[in-house]
């Protein structure tokens, strides 16, 4: 039970996290993802719970980076705004450069966001490649 | 299942932010509803390659200071001008 409690709470600050990152890039994006908070903040979790079932990964903490992909999704899913997909991918690329020395390369970034611009980004990099290929990047393992 | 509010109250007793407050019972509410032991714990025996603490650098910043740091905006301004790059290559390709 003590852990569950603790989950929780991890759960409320990593999302509290993610939307400072979002809020940083566009103060607009604060007050759209407060308007969708219903919705975003159980979706948000659904999803990173499927994402460990598919994966296999015993969630012990919730992972910002994680939490960044999917509230990106879930909120161009509803707004259908790319600018939360292209905000997404600078948040990752600055925390991967903070996180380690490595990067994401400008070919690779310059390819995804192609793909976020023709709508192919799904079939391209499935459910979870953008946020893979960026986790990969960073010190920790997928 | 009910959730203990003391711990979470706790970090906002000093605060005069009465949204803040709010938004966190609502969101404490909203993860009580989602979660289940059965959800979170399904892999406990089989898989444990997340690290204890799974958050970026930053992350643990927030989670301190209340807002992302110096290094931060630093290395914002740095990917704000290779995705100026990025996006005029784009634009060359459309």
């Amino acid at each position: 039970m003590q852990d569950m409690q603790k989950l929780k709470h991890d759960y409320l600050q990593t999302f509290n996290c993610a939307k400072e990152y979002f809020s940083v890039e566009n103060q607009g994006f604060r007050q759209e993802i407060e308007n969708h908070l219903d919705d975003v903040y159980s979706y948000v979790l659904q999803d990173t719970i499927e994402y460990c079932k598919d994966n296999r990964v015993f969630i012990k903490n919730f992972d910002d980076y994680k939490i960044v992909y999917f509230l990106a999704i879930k909120m161009y899913n509803i707004t259908k705004n790319k600018a939360y997909m292209l905000a997404m991918l600078k948040i990752l690329d600055i925390l991967v450069k903070q996180d380690s020395d490595k990067f994401v390369s400008e070919d690779i970034i310059f390819k995804i966001i192609l793909h976020i611009e023709k709508d192919t980004w799904q079939e391209k990099y499935g459910e979870y490649g953008i946020y893979s290929i960026f986790k990969a990047c960073s010190k920790h393992l997928v | 299942m009910s959730i203990d509010f003391e711990e979470l109250l706790s970090e906002t007793k000093n605060s005069e932010d009465a949204g803040m407050f709010k938004n966190l019972i609502y969101n404490t509410k909203r993860a009580d509803e989602i979660f289940t032991d059965d959800e979170i714990f399904f892999l406990k025996e089989k898989n444990t390659n997340e690290p204890q603490n799974c958050k970026s650098n930053e992350a643990n910043y927030i989670l301190s200071h209340g807002s992302v740091s110096e290094k931060y905006l630093k290395l914002r301004e740095d990917a704000n001008a290779r995705y100026a790059k990025i996006e005029t290559r784009l634009f060359t390709n459309f």
